[in-house]
């Protein structure tokens, strides 16, 4: 069954097109990867699909109904949940807080959402942290919370923005468990932007790689990074090489 | 009922604040029956009416970031409301309060939907703009009294007069404005942990989060507003009949505007305690500087000078106010 159906979208700024022509479908209880270089339009894709700003054409299709012309905030009530890649915490609300500012979508009842969040903090193992302030946590601690809030939603449909960026690989390791546990236990369908390739081949069961605002690939994670074209605008010769040879990469960026 | 049990529930609090806080309401309980000078009483009861606007603007100001400058309007609205309509029509204060209240919500929407599309500098500016825009109409309306103002004739009523609030002697004044300083205190209480509190508090650190959580960030910045409106609103129609003649100058001036915003964020912006804690520094501070200084010559508008001092003292040392030093501390010592 479909979940997400964009067709043809296009959103530029002034001259520049950062989304050209994208047409893609999720389905439901899909994992799905989007790579590309930096710049390639990725956080616009989220952007447009999310309700973020209006797109200059094409439409986008969520569980059956027409959400191009929605704001974000009517977006997220029907169950399509972004996160953000900078979470510019203030510091001015505690972990349990936030996560249950997540709960209060869906409840207006203070003990509901309090008992939402503490089942979703045992459930991300981060109830010890339940009484820290955010902006006082490590990254890798972060974006475990921000996954938690945007799960206290309780979303059909999580759109997760380089959840991994800046993590070193053990906490990468972690954070591919929580996403496992969301999209397996959970039963979330997920949608992630993410440089690190590592998580991308482990998790992913198809991807997209954008390139200057246009899809130009789009398969399973194996097939994918065999494709000439994602090696040249993207992976570079010597992932292709390491990779066919077996030899582990871990690094976040692709070396020249 | 769970909302009304939420009201009285303070137990997240640290024992220690209940502890001083329960204290000096009870000092203020028994304070009428003391011996005191009769400008110790209106300077007390004047820090009740500000800790209320502070309050008031405490909830859009403080929980939701959103810094107005020009809520003195409200009052003002509040105010006439009450005195036009007991001068011409004899009308009760239980009556035109809550009428003045939903002429204020009113007009805070007007102004709301277009205020709350601007952000940070913008925003002020723009509420600064609004508020003096109706202090303008209010100088030259013939009908309430345009920039003479006007005097409620307390010899109609016989006092004590409990529905048009018409008292000679300010014990009364002083139970009544106690009983909404404690009323607001416990909605405050609600209030910042309600759903409405907790997606302020979202807004105030990222609106892009806040609207990708489901909240409708317009919105919930209108209702805020109409909770702040409605706090300074209610004060304000207390105010008309507390000190009976009114003028658009003393209800609703910038300087008023500012004097409520600079004693929340005095106090500490965003936290229960700060707008009363800032009331309780200014009021007393204001009062007494006025009657010992201010009369004479060479030192007149001393306490402009110190608002000044203390605006930069805020936006310098601690944006929390005297509450996030206190936290500070208090955080200092737990680590």
């Amino acid at each position: 069954m479909t979940l997400l159906d964009v067709q043809h979208l296009t959103k530029s700024f002034g001259g520049l097109v950062a989304n050209k022509d994208i047409s893609f479908v999720v389905a439901q209880g899909e994992l799905l990867g989007i790579i590309g270089p930096n710049g390639a339009g990725k956080t616009t894709l989220f952007n447009s699909i999310a309700g973020a700003h209006p797109i200059d054409s094409g439409k986008v299709i969520f569980d059956g109904r027409d959400i191009t012309a929605l704001k974000s905030h009517q977006i997220a009530r029907l169950g399509l949940t972004r996160t953000f890649q900078i979470y510019a915490a203030s510091g001015d609300l505690t972990v349990k807080e936030n996560v249950m500012v997540g709960c209060f979508m869906k409840t207006g009842s203070r003990s509901v959402a309090a008992a939402l969040a503490d089942r979703i903090l045992q459930e991300f193992e981060i109830e010890h942290l339940a009484r820290s302030l955010v902006g006082e946590l490590p990254i890798a601690a972060q974006k475990r919370v921000v996954m938690a809030t945007a799960m206290g939603t309780e979303p059909k449909l999580l759109l997760l923005d380089e959840v991994a960026a800046g993590l070193t690989p053990h906490e990468v390791d972690g954070i591919i468990a929580t996403i496992r546990f969301i999209h397996k236990d959970l039963g979330v369908t997920v949608i992630l932007i993410e440089h690190v390739m590592e998580m991308v081949m482990n998790v992913c069961h198809r991807v997209l790689v954008l390139d200057y605002g246009e899809k130009i690939a789009e398969g399973q994670p194996r097939e994918v990074v065999k494709d000439p074209g994602v090696i040249k605008a993207y992976l570079g010769e010597r992932y292709a090489r390491e990779h066919t040879t077996g030899t582990p990469v871990r690094s976040e960026f692709p070396k020249p | 009922m769970e909302k009304l049990k939420a009201c009285f529930d303070f137990s997240d609090l640290p024992r220690l604040d209940l502890t001083i806080a329960g204290l000096v309401l009870s000092a203020l309980l028994v304070f009428p029956i003391f011996p005191h000078s009769s400008y110790a009483m209106s300077t007390v009861i004047q820090f009740f009416m500000f800790a209320l606007y502070g309050m008031g603007w405490n909830t859009i100001g403080g929980y939701g970031g959103q810094v107005d400058l020009g809520l003195a309007q409200y009052l003002g609205i509040g105010a006439y409301t009450t005195a036009v309509s007991m001068i011409r029509w004899n009308t009760p204060f239980w009556v035109s309060m809550p009428i003045g209240v939903v002429l204020a919500i009113i007009w805070c929407f007007v102004v709301g939907y277009s205020v709350f599309r601007l952000k940070g500098h913008y925003f002020a500016i723009a509420t600064i703009a609004m508020s003096l825009v109706l202090k303008d109409v209010f100088e030259v309306w013939k009908f309430v009294g345009a920039s003479r103002g006007l005097e409620i004739p307390s010899t109609r009523f016989t006092s004590p007069d409990f529905l048009h609030l018409v008292f000679t002697n300010d014990t009364y004044y002083y139970c009544l404005i106690l009983a909404f300083f404690v009323i607001g205190l416990l909605y405050i209480n609600w209030f910042r942990k309600s759903r409405l509190g907790f997606q302020l508090r979202s807004i105030k650190d990222n609106e892009e989060v806040a609207r990708s959580l489901g909240i409708n960030v317009q919105w919930a910045k209108l209702k805020t507003y109409a909770v702040a409106v409605t706090f300074v609103s209610a004060v304000g129609s207390f105010h008309a009949c507390y000190v009976k003649n009114i003028e658009p100058e003393d209800t609703m001036s910038l300087d008023l505007s500012i004097l409520i915003a600079l004693m929340a964020m005095l106090g500490g912006a965003g936290s229960l305690w700060g707008p009363i804690i800032g009331a309780g520094i200014l009021i007393p501070l204001k009062s007494y500087l006025k009657e010992w200084l201010g009369a004479r010559a060479g030192l007149v508008g001393i306490d402009v000078v110190i608002y000044g001092a203390i605006i930069m003292f805020i936006s310098a040392v601690e944006p929390r106010g005297v509450w996030g030093i206190v936290q500070r501390v208090r955080r200092r010592k737990r680590a």
